[in-house]
């Protein structure tokens, strides 16, 4: 039974390596490679842009934000200057010194689309400036050693934010690799006649289905490597990531082949697939808004797989066991669901 | 009937029927149209709701009103005893706990969050331990504005929409070699130019009406939909270099993913990456015809990051694209046999 599954899994690894996909899949860790480390921003910037004008009597506002770093096209020269600014770039903010530089008077330029809230952080920003100016401090003076906060663990060290991306990438491009390739050998299969042959010969739909899994692990788990490898180098490690690559791979193929299961060929699977990815793909708007998961978001299987790789690329001492054993939980009701919708869409062909 | 140059416009038409009948037949049709409109109204709905998204503080409900006033003045609260405090910090989100310890309040983090946030955190308790007032305030509300995030958004659905409607059009050519119906189509009157028509036109029809769609339900009538319309008439060489590329490389199904999974980086990630490149190295991607559509489309949704005017950028698209066509077109001759 096993020479015949390894028969299965060698002639599926072959159709996969004949296609050209190992160069295009080499190609695309290159390109990757390239965005991560050259071309994404290795700072954080705020995504908002402010601008100032300090019309205080010794302009000591201007002279402080300079010293903490804001770039000189940030000052403006009046109110009207202020105001076409922020008009003009509706995702900047400006803030308007006035009066006495102890007590200032500050007006806040803004669009409906700053929230109440954001409008008192703000404030409590220009507070703390206004605070330290007083004093004769620094800006940042005070914040390197924060005294009236506590960690539950120890802080991790600082990711770049080029880095950030690789989770991402990880999650919604490498371990999607069997949802898309399993389905177009299925296609390829039903029009050639395989799966009616498979179907008549001894092997199993549980066969049929962990060979093809088994292939896009191998190939996901080499790809995902590859990517690692080439942004991150060898400081990862590999011995969790590899294991946690192979099960987030799994799982997605397991899917890929009971969505197609539905479909005849390539081009009635496309756009609903396509859309299919994209949704998997919704849990980034949390990576980009950290305060943003609603529950229904936390469902979508690449929820806790993207945190879990995180977690795994960037160690913070969070225990992973708990996403894992979500991730193995998802794994097994996939295979379940595909062994059934295989049979009842696929394998049937060859029973008529 | 025909028009100069030797193009037969019978001809292009029963093409495009023939790709018609065929996106009809599989639902194709329906799925391009309803796919990026679903998307579009998701995204809609999903990223003002994601920026709107407030802090969350995770409170101590022992802590006495008056504070937890003045916390919620900063974000959402959410009151739990002292050990629910802890776990919901444990979870997934950015969530960060108020606690405190013989009177004096404090911030609980997991550890994993980035400086930049703990600081802003700082500043938070420093101003809701501050008593008196610093400064006195005056907000001025200048109207509605416009989110970069969710225009540039908008901005890549567009991107998406038209090169899928190229993909479409591409396998249908990867299904001729599949099936080997091209062979017919090269002992055919049908010249590569009224095949490389067909497939532009039929992909700018399908392009024109989904992105006009799309771009009514993301950013409603604000949008020039007439100047939408002409870039994406401009972008038809473009769409038609898609689908050639696609079939000529493509032998099977298989490798026409392979090969989508190269075109669609290449296509919508790398100008849409460009926002990070600095202005003086941007010259590296005029040879891209997909970075001159960005940006004539960034004239329309983000103009504030506008580099080119829309008409250069749009008769860039068209220019760029026109080449590159063009030797696509005379490699796809000889590959397939078409005259």
């Amino acid at each position: 039974m096993m020479r015949r599954f390894f028969g299965l899994f060698k002639q599926d690894l072959t159709l996969a390596l004949r296609n050209t996909l190992m160069p295009v899949l080499i190609f695309l860790i290159l390109v990757m490679a390239v965005m991560v480390r050259f071309v994404l921003p290795k700072e954080w910037k705020p995504v908002e842009t402010y601008y100032f004008v300090d019309r205080t009597e010794d302009g000591l506002y201007e002279w402080l934000l300079r010293q903490s770093g804001i770039g000189a096209h940030q000052f403006l020269s009046d109110e009207g200057a202020l105001r076409s600014a922020v008009g003009e770039k509706g995702n900047s903010i400006g803030v308007l010194f006035a009066g006495p530089t102890t007590h200032p008077e500050i007006t806040i330029m803004h669009s409906e689309r700053v929230s109440a809230q954001g409008l008192n952080i703000l404030k409590a920003t220009l507070n703390a400036i206004v605070e330290r100016a007083t004093e004769g401090t620094q800006i940042n003076e005070g914040m390197e050693q924060p005294s009236n906060v506590k960690f539950l663990r120890p802080q991790a060290r600082p990711v770049a934010p080029n880095l950030t991306s690789v989770p991402g990438l990880l999650a919604f491009e490498v371990l999607v690799l069997g949802f898309t390739f399993v389905a177009v050998f299925i296609f390829q299969e039903r029009s050639e006649g395989t799966i009616r042959a498979y179907r008549v010969s001894p092997g199993g739909t549980g066969a049929y289905i962990l060979s093809k899994t088994l292939v896009f692990i191998v190939l996901g788990t080499l790809y995902g490597c590859g990517l690692v490898l080439s942004t991150m180098g060898l400081s990862v490690n590999y011995g969790v990531l590899v294991p946690l690559t192979a099960l987030g791979v799994g799982l997605y193929t397991l899917i890929g082949i009971s969505v197609a299961s539905f479909f005849k060929d390539l081009s009635e699977w496309f756009l609903p697939g396509v859309l299919l990815l994209m949704l998997n793909m919704m849990p980034v708007v949390s990576l980009l808004f950290p305060t943003f998961s609603p529950r229904w978001l936390t469902y979508i299987p690449s929820y806790p797989v993207t945190f879990a790789l995180s977690e795994v690329l960037f160690p913070s001492g969070k225990p992973l066991l708990p996403l894992v054993g979500v991730l193995g939980g998802e794994t097994v009701a996939a295979y379940v669901i595909c062994v059934f919708l295989t049979e009842r869409n696929l394998m049937k062909e060859g029973r008529s | 009937m025909t028009v100069p140059r030797g193009i037969s416009v019978r001809r292009v038409l029963s093409l495009m029927r023939q790709d018609f009948t065929t996106a009809l037949r599989d639902n194709i049709m329906v799925y391009i149209i309803i796919a990026p409109l679903l998307m579009a109204f998701a995204l809609r709905l999903l990223i003002p709701a994601a920026e709107s998204s407030r802090l969350v503080f995770a409170v101590d409900n022992s802590m006495s009103p008056d504070v937890v006033e003045k916390i919620r003045e900063y974000g959402d609260v959410e009151l739990y005893d002292r050990a629910g405090v802890i776990s919901r910090v444990e979870r997934l989100d950015a969530a960060v706990g108020v606690l405190s310890d013989t009177g004096r309040l404090y911030f609980l983090f997991e550890g994993n969050e980035p400086r930049p946030l703990i600081q802003a955190y700082q500043v938070i308790l420093e101003d809701i331990n501050r008593g008196d007032a610093v400064a006195d305030y005056d907000d001025v509300n200048l109207g509605p504005g416009r989110s970069i995030t969710y225009d540039l958004i908008a901005l890549g659905l567009i991107m998406g929409t038209v090169f899928f409607a190229g993909v479409i059009s591409g396998f249908n050519i990867v299904d001729e070699r599949d099936t080997r119906a091209i062979h017919a189509l090269s002992v055919s009157p049908v010249r590569i130019r009224e095949y490389a028509a067909a497939r532009g036109t039929f992909a700018t029809v399908l392009a024109a009406i989904v992105a006009a769609s799309a771009s009514r339900v993301m950013v409603g009538p604000s949008i020039d939909l007439l100047r939408l319309l002409a870039l994406v008439i401009l972008s038809a060489p473009l769409m038609a270099l898609v689908s050639l590329l696609i079939g000529l490389f493509s032998h099977n199904q298989i490798t026409a993913i392979a090969i989508l999974k190269i075109a669609m980086p290449v296509y919508v990630a790398l100008p849409l990456g460009t926002i990070y490149v600095p202005q003086k190295l941007q010259f590296l991607f005029y040879i891209l015809p997909s970075y001159w559509q960005f940006e004539a489309l960034k004239a329309l949704y983000a103009p504030s990051l506008m580099a080119h005017g829309f008409w250069f950028s749009g008769l860039m698209t068209f220019v760029t694209g026109g080449l590159y066509l063009l030797m696509a077109a005379n490699a796809f001759r000889r590959r397939v046999g078409l005259r």
